[in-house]
C-alpha cells in the first residue's frame, strides 16, 4: 500500500463519527409529499378559485375520478424515483419505467385532444397558469433538493429531473381544479410546465444535487455529546 | 461497513484497507496503468466514507460500494486530469522516449475498458487522462485540431461510461 493510501486510511478511520443509518425512502417521500402538497393547494388557491363545477366533475364523472387517481400516482411514484435515485447503487436498469405512470397521465389528455371527455369546460380560465405551475413549484423543488443532498446523488442531473417533474407535477395536476379543462390547454399549460421545471431541474442538478457526505449526519447520541 | 455507521474504528480501518485493492484492481482491469489509478482508489476511499450514512445493512453491499467506484472513475476522467507525476516521468524519459516509443499510448497497458473503445477514442485517453499530455499536446501527436481533440476526449469518456454502465447492468 503507497505511503499516501495509508495516509489517507488512517486520516478517514481517524475522522469517524457514528452516523445514522438511512431512513425508509418511502418516508421521505411522504414527509415531502404531505408538504409540498399543503403548500401547492394553499398557493394555488390563493391565486385564483376553484373551478366551477370540478368538485362536482369529480364525484359525477368516473373518469375524472380515475384522471385524478392517476395523477396522485403519477406524483408518488416520481418523487419516491428521485429519492432512490440519490442512493448509491440503486438499480439503473428500467429507470424510465418509474416514468410511466407519469406518462399515462398525460396520454389522458393526448386521447382527450381526439375524444373530449363529456366535462370539458372552459369555465374558469386562470391568468397566466403555466407560470403559476412553474413558480408553485420551485419552493417545493427546492425542498426535494434539500432531502436528496441528504443522501449521496451520484446522477445529479437524473435525480434534479424527477425531482423538478415531481415538484412541478402536484400544482399542474391542481390546475385540472383550478383552471379550465381543456385537454389542449391542459397539455401546453399544465403539463407543459413539468417538463419545463424537470429540464431546469437537470440543468441545475450538477450544482444543486450535491451530496452534504456523512458528517452531516452524526447519530443522534453523538449529537446530544457535542 | 454497518459497524463502521456505527462508529467502530478497528473494523472500518480492515474494511477500507480490503476496500483498496478491490478497487485498485477493478479500476486498473478496466483502465490500466499506475499513476491514474492510485488517484481513483483514493478518490473512491473518499467517496465512501462521505456516502456511508447511505448505506442500507439490510441490502447488498456490493451494488452500492461499485455504483460509487463506477461514478468516481468517471469523475476523474472529467475532469482536467494532469498527473504530474506522469508529467515527472515522461520528462525523465524525454530524450529516450522520442527514439524509443514513438507512440506512447500503444506502450501503456489498455484496461478492459479502454481496450473496448474505438481506436482514436482509446487513443485520446490514455494520452490525456493517463500519460498525463495537454490537449495541444495530444492533438500534435494524433495530427488533429486541438477543438478535435477535445471533442475526442468529450466523446471517449461518454463512451466509457456507457461500457462501465453495460457491465454494471448486466451484473
Amino acid at each position: 500500500m503507497t505511503r499516501n493510501r495509508e495516509d489517507l486510511i488512517a486520516n478517514l478511520v481517524a475522522e469517524l463519527e457514528p452516523v445514522a443509518k438511512p431512513g425508509r425512502v418511502w418516508l421521505d417521500a411522504v414527509v415531502w409529499l404531505a408538504a409540498a402538497t399543503v403548500y401547492s393547494v394553499a398557493i394555488t388557491f390563493a391565486l385564483g378559485p376553484l373551478r366551477p363545477g370540478a368538485l362536482k366533475d369529480l364525484g359525477g364523472h368516473p373518469l375524472f375520478m380515475a384522471e385524478t387517481v392517476l395523477a396522485a400516482t403519477a406524483i408518488v411514484v416520481t418523487a419516491l424515483a428521485a429519492l432512490r435515485s440519490a442512493i448509491p447503487g440503486e438499480p439503473r436498469v428500467g429507470r424510465l419505467r418509474w416514468l410511466l405512470p407519469l406518462a399515462a397521465w398525460v396520454s389522458v389528455y393526448v386521447v382527450g385532444l381526439a375524444h373530449p371527455p363529456a366535462y370539458v369546460s372552459s369555465l374558469g380560465g386562470r391568468f397566466e397558469c403555466l407560470w403559476q405551475v412553474v413558480l408553485v413549484s420551485l419552493p417545493a423543488f427546492v425542498l426535494f433538493v434539500l432531502f436528496m443532498r441528504r443522501k449521496y446523488p451520484l446522477w445529479p442531473r437524473w435525480s434534479g429531473f424527477l425531482a423538478g417533474a415531481a415538484a412541478a407535477a402536484i400544482p399542474g395536476a391542481l390546475m385540472q381544479f383550478g383552471c379550465m379543462y381543456v385537454p389542449e390547454h391542459i397539455l401546453t399549460h399544465h403539463i407543459a410546465p413539468i417538463f419545463l421545471t424537470a429540464g431546469l431541474g437537470a440543468l441545475l442538478g450538477p450544482w444543486v444535487v450535491k451530496a452534504r457526505g456523512a458528517a452531516a449526519h452524526r447519530s443522534e447520541g453523538e449529537q446530544q455529546l457535542h | 461497513m454497518a459497524n463502521a455507521q456505527g462508529g467502530d474504528k478497528r473494523l472500518y480501518e480492515r474494511l477500507l484497507k480490503e476496500l483498496a485493492p478491490v478497487i485498485e484492481a477493478y479500476v486498473r482491469s478496466r483502465f490500466g496503468t499506475l499513476t491514474f489509478t492510485e488517484d481513483c482508489v483514493q478518490e473512491c476511499l473518499l467517496a465512501i466514507h462521505n456516502a456511508r450514512h447511505t448505506y442500507d445493512p439490510g441490502r447488498r453491499f456490493r451494488p452500492w460500494l461499485f455504483a460509487i467506484v463506477r461514478n468516481k472513475t468517471v469523475d476523474l476522467l472529467r475532469r482536467s486530469y494532469t498527473s504530474e507525476r506522469a508529467r515527472a516521468e515522461r520528462a525523465v524519459h524525454a530524450a529516450a522516449a522520442e527514439a524509443a516509443a514513438p507512440d506512447p499510448a500503444a506502450e501503456l497497458a489498455a484496461g478492459e475498458i479502454l481496450a473496448n473503445l474505438k481506436p482514436q477514442f482509446r487513443s485520446a485517453l490514455m494520452l490525456t487522462k493517463i500519460a498525463g499530455y495537454s490537449v495541444i499536446e495530444a492533438a500534435a501527436h494524433s495530427g488533429i485540431s486541438e477543438t478535435a481533440m477535445k471533442s475526442r476526449v468529450r466523446r471517449a469518456i461518454r463512451a466509457a461510461e456507457s461500457l462501465l454502465n453495460e457491465e454494471r447492468d448486466s451484473g
